[in-house]
């Protein structure tokens, strides 16, 4: 899914974290704070996003935005105008194709029609919308802000005000669920015919209320039903004519998400903002990068610390006029000394990401895009763990149109992780 | 160095129960008397092989030698040397002691005395050094010195009024330490002059210097070019190299001499040419008498170790051949099995003792081992008259061709401080011991005597006994004799193949609690696989115990998007770091760590 932009650019997707929320889901391990009632830093906050995007110029030169995702907390926080300016910033810093998808995440209970309308003449022209659940009583213990009747409203004006990409998430595996309830949340969304869906098993995260409750932890269903839950997931939006493209997302034909879809197939991107995650090369003039460092995929996120990148990007102290007087390399350079958990990948390193990443999409890996990046084919590499889990049912080799794939079984998905430590180093 | 006067010279040891802060004193030691500056001090600068940091304990013993310039003006020699302090480890402080003149005891001023303080006393006295105490770590607010010098005045019985109170960590009076080193050991004794006597307490392989032999000259003395001859095995060989301890390194001189501790190299390239305890002498002028060795230990537990390919068995013979130079407390022999090929019936103190050399063959000479349960030999009578002695399981023959079978028996001494008693005596009941008799050696300290059967105290019987009597008991045993026995082979099926390595012969009447713990020991150190896996304790075709690993259905990471991906990857990596330890049997891959596991089978 290479794009080639229409400058002969390389393509690039562009992450930026909006990490504030009304209040935290009892199940959320995520950078995000709750807002309470002061939005000041909120303004704050979207000025250094906006300083630390035009200070990544630099890297206009080499890429163009194929992929825009606006990510948190709870992105549709942001006031119309807060989203327009950082769109503007945006254009004014990349090139920005007619086709880049442009995704915001929203919470039902954060929008109303002007707002959503607002969005869409900012060019977003794909929504996320969280539900998790259609039952009111779920959503509480859940601790969302929202009932299903706002998502309900969300989605309906959603549509009214023409957005065409829409997707809903979902949640299976929650403490106390039965097959029942998570299948009746299934159909009532299907009905709705979003293009998307997403439906993710619950992942106890240490540092969350959930965590560190005993009655949620003997509540989990057990094995025999997270199991059936997800395999009903599949027959469900199979019968109602979504594809399962991925490990937990489903759409309708065409409809993927494309900016997820780089996470697996190994395109660059840029995360803007807190913590977010970036995977781009390495260049000669970044400083902390040694000589032989300099052409290699990196990657490495930003700091956490809300304070400390206000004081790095803030408009205080005049830093913004700072950062855009100097010239683009001293300033991707600046931005490079905020990096942290800076990783220099290896050829290993990137091979073990091709097959994890890559196998987690129900086309699986094209052996010819493994030979064509790594110099070497795949079967030299890893014939005995092929081998091995081939005969375990557990992945299958196909073709299409000329090309070899190997790519996971539904069996095979279900123990995915048992199936990629045979694949590491 | 030649001038040294031997007056000046204090060979000394620091024993102490584990965290009084033995090894915190000697970096402090070191780091007074100067011969490592600051920066130089790594944390806990004696303790520097890599096994021993990370499970923070001394393994080997190491001497290091310093000068002292003391308040009277004059310059002292120090030899510390180092010892471990485990419970595993008796030997192994054994051989340090017979080095030394002298012995400082550290006592923790809050905790007092405890089961190793006793234990390194007593073995000091009757090694006839002078000890004196050292009440350390004054500075915690538990801290009660007063109480804790009564306590050794009445306990032990050595002078402690005046022991110097200190905090090692801090460094406050450690100089009175280094006083009373000078004031309260004596210099070694020892003619210089005379034909040249050391004892070897230690020694190491060198690729390129051969054998480093770790003497104590008690007459006489060596230099380069003196040609020695080793009193036992006869071996001779002309000197390189001598030289004393810096710490972690080797520092050469001229000449060692009576009183002195140093090391010699001679291009031994022959391992078996020195023995730990022998006696080095001049070729030339041999001294008439060899000084008293070591008394040999006997081993506790036995194993079959296995190289995991077979034509690494001369590796491992030569690997276990190198590590027996500076571990004498190790023993070995040649075995086969039909399964596992060519490997060694090994001896070892206990359990920890095992898993460290198991980690140092692994480790320092790259092998991949296999290691069987642990076994004694036992005499088969066939019902064609005959006898075989069987020392693997697996050879056992068929019961229908079984007349009798004899296992060995031991007569063992147990001390124990009262207190304990009665759990050691129900242990001993526990473990099919015949109770012979008991005596008070003083008011605090008994002996019992039992007869047990050899293969109940092999596995975990001395850990059993250490950690019932809060480590207070020690233990001490002599070959009797075999009797018949009703025994049978128990045999474990994973996934329902026999895994000959967990093979066992026990006594009938404790088989199915046996084979039930280790059901259910290996149920909690097998992972779950793809499919169940049913694991069976079984005497012949039945099958007495069972547990299953069920199988997992579903493992699978829901959401891994940008943030996630090194996260994700990590994690993966560790998983896969923990599958090459694993063993495949069959189908299923069984951890390292399985095999020692249903060895720890005890329950308090």
């Amino acid at each position: 899914m290479k794009q080639n932009g229409t400058h002969e650019k390389e393509a690039l997707g562009l992450y930026l974290h909006i990490p504030f929320c009304l209040s935290k889901c009892n199940y959320c391990d995520f950078c995000s704070f709750a807002v309470k009632g002061d939005f000041s830093t909120v303004q704050q906050y979207v000025d250094a996003l906006c300083n630390e995007i035009a200070a990544y110029r630099y890297l206009s030169r080499k890429y163009e935005l194929c992929t825009i995702y606006f990510g948190g907390g709870t992105p549709s926080l942001l006031s119309v105008e807060q989203l327009s300016q950082v769109m503007d910033v945006i254009y004014k810093t990349f090139s920005v194709s007619r086709y880049t998808e442009i995704t915001l995440e929203c919470n039902p209970g954060t929008t109303n029609e002007d707002k959503l309308a607002g969005y869409k003449g900012c060019l977003v022209n794909r929504l996320s919308i969280g539900l998790q659940s259609v039952s009111n009583e779920r959503l509480k213990r859940l601790g969302r802000i929202h009932t299903y009747e706002q998502f309900l409203e969300q989605y309906e004006t959603a549509r009214k005000v023409g957005f065409q990409n829409i997707s809903v998430d979902l949640m299976s595996a929650l403490p106390g669920q039965s097959l029942k309830e998570y299948e009746t949340s299934l159909k009532t969304v299907i009905a709705l015919a979003p293009e998307h869906i997403s439906s993710y098993g619950l992942i106890m995260e240490e540092g969350t209320p959930f965590y560190t409750d005993k009655t949620i932890w003997e509540s989990l269903p057990e094995e025999k039903i997270c199991v059936a839950m997800y395999e009903r997931t599949g027959e469900l939006l199979t019968g109602a004519g979504y594809e399962q493209y991925e490990i937990s997302n489903y759409c309708k034909p065409g409809m993927y998400s494309r900016h997820n879809s780089s996470y697996w197939i190994g395109t660059p991107y840029l995360g803007v903002g807190l913590n977010a995650s970036s995977y781009l090369q390495g260049e000669e003039i970044i400083p902390v990068l040694k000589v032989e460092e300099a052409g290699r995929m990196l990657r490495f996120r930003n700091g956490d610390s809300m304070k400390e990148y206000l004081l790095c990007y803030g408009n205080r102290a005049g830093k913004g006029e700072a950062l855009s007087a100097i010239d683009e390399v001293a300033a991707y350079q600046y931005c490079s000394r905020q990096w942290r958990e800076i990783e220099v990948l290896s050829d290993n390193d990137r091979m073990e990401e091709f097959v994890f990443l890559g196998l987690r999409r129900l086309e699986g890996i094209r052996l010819a895009d493994f030979e064509q990046r790594f110099q070497i084919p795949f079967r030299t590499i890893y014939q005995k763990s092929l081998r091995k889990h081939i005969n375990l049912g557990n992945l299958m080799r196909y073709e299409k149109e000329g090309f070899k794939y190997v790519a996971l079984t539904p069996q095979g998905m279900l123990i995915s992780n048992q199936v990629f430590v045979d694949f590491m180093f | 160095m030649s001038n040294v006067e031997q007056s000046k010279i204090r060979n000394f040891c620091i024993v102490a129960h584990i965290d009084h802060g033995k090894s915190t004193l000697a970096d402090r030691i070191i780091q007074m008397t100067g011969l490592l500056t600051e920066r130089e001090m790594q944390n806990q600068v004696l303790d520097n092989m890599d096994l021993e940091r990370e499970r923070g304990i001394t393994i080997k013993a190491q001497t290091v030698r310093i000068i002292y310039k003391a308040k009277d003006g004059e310059e002292y020699i120090f030899n510390l040397i180092d010892t471990p302090g485990h419970v595993d480890f008796n030997y192994e402080v054994s051989r340090s002691l017979a080095a030394c003149e002298g012995a400082v005891l550290v006592v923790d001023a809050a905790q007092g005395i405890e089961a190793q303080t006793l234990a390194n006393v007593y073995l000091a006295l009757d090694h006839d050094l002078e000890v004196f105490p050292v009440i350390n770590k004054i500075d915690l607010p538990s801290a009660n010195p007063d109480w804790v010098k009564n306590e050794i005045e009445d306990v032990i019985g050595i002078e402690a009024q005046d022991a110097p109170m200190i905090s090692a960590k801090t460094g406050l009076n450690v100089e009175d330490v280094l006083e009373a080193i000078v004031n309260k050991i004596p210099a070694p004794a020892g003619d210089a002059n005379g034909p040249l006597q050391a004892l070897i307490f230690d020694s190491l392989y060198d690729s390129y210097k051969g054998v480093i032999i770790f003497c104590r000259i008690k007459e006489g003395s060596v230099k380069k070019g003196t040609t020695i001859q080793m009193m036992a095995t006869g071996a001779r060989a002309e000197v390189v190299e001598v030289g004393y301890f810096g710490p972690g390194q080797f520092i050469p001189c001229d000449e060692l001499s009576a009183g002195m501790v140093g090391y010699i190299t001679a291009s031994l390239k022959n391992v078996s040419d020195t023995q730990v305890g022998d006696t080095v002498t001049d070729a030339n002028n041999p001294c008439k008498q060899p000084l008293p060795g070591y008394k040999k230990v006997n081993p506790m537990v036995y194993c079959g170790m296995y190289p995991a390919d077979g034509a690494h068995y001369p590796d491992l013979r030569d690997a276990l051949e190198k590590l027996k130079l500076n571990d004498a407390s190790l023993q070995f022999e040649p075995e086969t099995s039909i399964a596992l090929g060519f490997g060694f019936r090994c001896g070892f103190l206990g359990l920890l003792h095992l898993e460290i050399i198991q980690e140092r063959l692994e480790r320092e000479y790259n092998l991949d081992i296999v290691t069987t349960a642990p076994g004694v030999i036992y005499k088969v009578y066939k019902t064609d008259g005959e006898v075989i002695e069987l020392t693997n399981p697996s050879n056992l023959p068929d019961p229908s061709e079984i007349d009798y079978m004899e296992e060995p028996i031991v007569t063992a001494e147990i001390m124990v401080t009262t207190e304990f008693v009665g759990a050691i005596m129900k242990l001993c009941q526990e473990r099919r011991g015949v109770y012979l008799g008991m005596e008070y050696l003083e008011e605090t300290r008994a002996v019992l005597r039992y007869d047990l059967p050899l293969n109940e105290i092999i596995y975990d019987f001395f850990d059993a006994l250490k950690s019932r009597s809060r480590g207070y008991a020690s233990f001490d045993y002599e070959m009797k004799g075999y009797q018949q026995s009703s025994l049978v082979k128990l045999d474990i099926l994973i996934n329902k193949e026999e895994v000959d390595a967990l093979s066992f012969i026990v006594h009938k009447d404790t088989a199915y609690e046996r084979g039930r713990k280790m059901c259910e020991k290996l149920k909690e150190e097998i992972p779950r696989h793809q499919f169940e896996i049913p694991i069976q304790a079984a005497i012949g075709s039945k099958v007495i115990a069972r547990e299953t690993v069920k199988a997992y259905r579903k493992d699978v990471l829901a959401k891994c998007y940008g943030g996630d991906i090194t996260r994700k990857k990590k994690l993966l990596e560790k998983q896969k770091e923990g599958k090459k330890r694993m063993r495949q049997v069959g189908n299923v891959e069984i951890p390292q760590q399985a095999f020692m596991s249903v060895l720890k089978l005890d329950e308090d």
